[in-house]
C-alpha cells in the first residue's frame, strides 16, 4: 500500500514537471525551430569531414610545396604576364595530376585494403625526386593527423593502422613510404566521403596549394587567387581531370606533361628557393 | 585491386610462334668469358641481325640490331620481342636509324611494340636504340618490361642494365611538331623472385580533343622541346656511370632568379673543355635506379649530351666498346 502511494506521488510530480517543461518550451517556439534546422545541417559527418579535409588549417604543410611552380617560372623566360603564367601552369599541373596521381587517390578509395600495395606501386611509378619528397611528407603528415586528431571520431581503421606500422617496418621490402595520394584516398573512404567527392577534394587541395604558392611568389594577388578558385574555367579543368582519372587504372598511369618532371626535377638547382618543391 | 604482375619470358626458348612480328633472343655465356647466341628467332615485320663483338675483345658480348622493314612501323604493326640473358651473358641491343611510326590508317588500330627481357644473375644489358619518331596522326603504344634476378635475397651477381628510351617530335623537316595522335611508352622493371614492381617510368602523350576547349595543343604544351629522353641505369656493373650522372647533376650551375641560364659562380667545370650542352636535364635516384631525363630544343644537343654522359661515365664503353654508341653519333 505504502509503495503504491509513493509511486502515485512520484507520478504526479513527474506529470507536473513535464507540463511545466512544455509550458516553458512553448514560450520559446522560434528558438527551438532554429535549433533543429542547425542540427540538420551538421548532421552529416561526411560533409563535416569534407570541410575539415578541405581546410587550409589542416597541418599537412601543403603550402611548403609549389608543385613545381617555382622552378617553372625560373626556367621559362617571361613571355607572358604573371597571371597567364599562373593560369597556364595550373592547367598543365592539373592535367599531369589527373594522369599520374589522381588515379591512385581513387583506387585507394575504392580498395582501402590494397593501400600498402598501392603505396608500393606509387613509389615505383613516381620518378621525380622532388615530387616524391612532397608526396611522402604530406602523406605522413596526413597519417599523423588521422592518428592524433581524427581517429577518436572515426570508425577504427585497420588499414590506416597497418599503414602507419608499415612506415617503420624493419624489412626494407615491406616498408611503406606513406604517399599522399594513397593515404588521402583511404582516409576519405573511412570518413564516408564518396569516390567523386574524394577526387574532387584532392584536386581542390592541389589547386589551392598551387595558387597559394603563386600568391606568395607575387605572381597573382590574393583577390585574383579567389577569382581563379571561383572561376568556372577552373571548375571545368577539375571536372575534366576527374573524368580522365576515373578512366585510368593505376597500372596505366603515366606522365602526360613531361616538361613538368623536368622543371620540377630541377627545383634543387634553384639558387634561392621559397618552397620545398 | 592492382592487377597481378605479368609473366617473364621462360628460361628455355618455347617453340617459335608463326605470329607476325614476334622474335626471341637467348644469350649464353661460354666460360670463361664468351657470350654466344644459342637462339635467335624472328618473323616479319620484325628483323634481327646479330654480330659478335670484335675479335680483340676479351670479355665478349653479342650485338643485335632490331630492324623493321622500311625503317618503321606502319599502322597496326605488332612487334613483340622476348629476350633472355642467361647468367653473366652480355647483350647490346641497337637499332639502325630512328623507328618511324606511321599514321594510323583505320580507326581503333594501335601500333604496338613490346619487349620482355629477363636478366639472370650477373647478366648485363645495354639497350641503346635510336629515338622513336611518331609521325602526325600516329597511335603508338610501347611496353618494355625487364625482370631482374639479381634482386633476390643474397644474390648480387654484378649484373645490370642501361636502357635508353627516347621520342622525338616527328618529321620536323615537314613541319610536324608533336602531331601524333597518341603515344605511350612504359618501362617497367620487376624482381623475378618477389614479382614486385621495382620501377615504372611511363610517358603518355595525348592529342585527342578533350571536352575542355581551353586545353592547349600537345605541341604547345611541349614548350618548344623537340625530344624527351630517359636513361635508366641499374646494377653494380654500371655503378660508375650512375655515380657520374649524379655528380654531374649536382655540379650543374645554380639557376638564379628568373633569368634561366645565368650562373652565380665562375667555377671551372669538369667537362674537359667542352662547351656546355644546351639541354634541360635532371637526375633522380629511385629505389636503386638512377634515371637521367634529358630534353632539349635541338636533337643533336641531346644526342651529344647523352653520348658524353655514356663516354665519361666509363662503364658502358668498358663493357661494350665505343661501337655501341651508334645511335648517338
Amino acid at each position: 500500500m505504502g509503495e503504491d502511494a509513493d509511486n502515485q506521488v512520484l507520478e504526479a510530480e513527474i506529470a507536473g514537471l513535464e507540463s511545466r517543461l512544455r509550458a516553458a518550451r512553448a514560450k520559446l517556439p522560434s528558438k527551438t525551430e532554429v535549433q533543429s534546422v542547425v542540427c540538420e545541417a551538421v548532421a552529416s559527418p561526411e560533409t563535416h569531414f569534407l570541410l575539415l579535409l578541405s581546410d587550409s588549417a589542416l597541418p599537412l604543410g601543403s603550402f611548403a610545396f609549389s608543385s613545381g611552380l617555382e622552378s617553372y617560372t625560373a626556367h621559362r623566360p617571361s613571355t607572358s604576364t604573371p597571371r597567364e603564367t599562373t593560369e597556364r601552369f595550373l592547367r598543365l599541373s592539373v592535367n599531369s595530376l589527373s594522369h599520374t596521381t589522381l588515379p591512385f587517390v581513387l583506387e585507394a578509395h575504392r580498395e582501402p585494403k590494397a593501400a600498402l600495395a598501392l603505396d608500393d606501386i606509387f613509389d615505383a611509378s613516381t620518378i621525380c625526386t622532388v615530387a616524391r619528397r612532397a608526396s611522402v611528407s604530406q602523406g605522413r603528415a596526413l597519417l599523423t593527423v588521422h592518428e592524433k586528431s581524427f581517429s577518436s571520431s572515426l570508425p577504427p581503421s585497420p588499414e590506416l593502422e597497418a599503414y602507419r606500422r608499415a612506415l617503420r617496418a624493419q624489412n626494407v621490402r615491406d616498408r611503406a613510404s606513406g604517399h599522399f595520394a594513397v593515404v588521402y584516398g583511404v582516409l576519405c573512404s573511412l570518413a564516408g566521403i564518396g569516390l567523386e567527392e574524394a577526387g574532387y577534394l584532392f584536386l581542390l587541395g592541389h589547386v589551392k596549394a598551387v595558387l597559394s604558392a603563386a600568391v606568395r611568389q607575387s605572381l597573382i594577388g590574393p583577390y585574383h587567387m579567389q577569382a581563379l578558385l571561383a572561376a568556372e574555367s577552373t571548375r571545368g579543368i577539375m571536372d575534366n581531370a576527374l573524368t580522365v582519372a576515373k578512366g585510368i587504372a593505376v597500372e596505366d598511369a603515366g606522365q602526360s606533361v613531361p616538361t613538368l618532371d623536368l622543371y620540377q626535377g630541377r627545383h634543387e638547382l634553384l639558387y634561392s628557393r621559397v618552397f620545398n618543391s | 585491386m592492382p592487377k597481378p604482375p605479368p609473366i617473364p619470358p621462360p628460361l628455355t626458348p618455347s617453340k617459335p610462334t608463326p605470329l607476325p612480328g614476334h622474335g626471341s633472343i637467348y644469350t649464353r655465356l661460354l666460360p670463361p668469358s664468351q657470350t654466344t647466341l644459342p637462339h635467335l628467332h624472328f618473323t616479319y615485320p620484325l628483323k634481327l641481325i646479330s654480330t659478335p663483338s670484335p675479335p680483340s675483345t676479351t670479355n665478349t658480348y653479342q650485338t643485335v640490331f632490331q630492324l623493321t622493314y622500311g625503317g618503321g612501323l606502319v599502322s597496326n604493326d605488332q612487334v613483340h620481342l622476348r629476350i633472355v640473358l642467361e647468367p653473366s651473358s652480355k647483350l647490346c641491343l641497337l637499332t639502325q636509324g630512328s623507328t618511324k611510326i606511321f599514321k594510323q590508317k583505320v580507326d581503333g588500330d594501335i601500333t604496338r611494340q613490346a619487349l620482355d627481357v629477363r636478366l639472370c644473375q650477373g647478366a648485363r644489358l645495354l639497350l641503346l636504340p635510336d629515338p622513336l619518331q611518331p609521325f602526325e596522326g600516329s597511335v603508338f603504344s610501347q611496353v618494355q618490361r625487364f625482370w631482374l634476378e639479381d634482386e633476390e635475397e643474397g644474390k648480387r651477381g654484378g649484373g645490370g642494365m642501361v636502357v635508353l628510351d627516347w621520342v622525338t617530335e616527328g618529321r620536323a623537316a615537314r613541319g610536324e611538331r608533336w602531331g601524333l595522335e597518341r603515344f605511350e611508352s612504359r618501362n617497367e622493371v620487376y624482381s623475378i623472385g618477389s614479382t614486385r614492381l621495382l620501377l615504372r617510368d611511363a610517358l603518355v602523350l595525348n592529342s585527342l580533343p578533350s571536352t575542355n576547349s581551353q586545353e592547349e595543343s600537345l605541341c604547345s604544351r611541349m614548350d618548344g622541346l623537340v625530344v624527351f629522353a630517359t636513361l635508366i641505369i641499374r646494377g653494380p656493373a654500371f655503378e660508375r656511370l650512375a655515380t657520374f650522372a649524379k655528380n654531374k647533376f649536382s655540379e650543374e650551375p645554380r639557376i638564379g632568379g628568373r633569368s634561366f641560364g645565368t650562373y652565380d659562380d665562375g667555377k671551372v667545370r669538369g667537362d674537359s673543355g667542352r662547351n656546355r650542352r644546351d639541354v634541360l636535364w635532371t637526375v633522380s635516384e629511385v629505389r636503386g635506379f638512377v634515371l637521367v631525363k634529358v630534353s632539349g630544343w635541338v636533337l643533336e644537343e641531346v644526342r651529344g649530351f647523352l653520348r658524353e654522359i655514356l663516354i665519361d661515365g666509363g662503364d658502358v664503353i668498358g663493357e661494350f666498346g665505343e661501337d655501341c654508341l651508334l645511335c648517338l653519333r
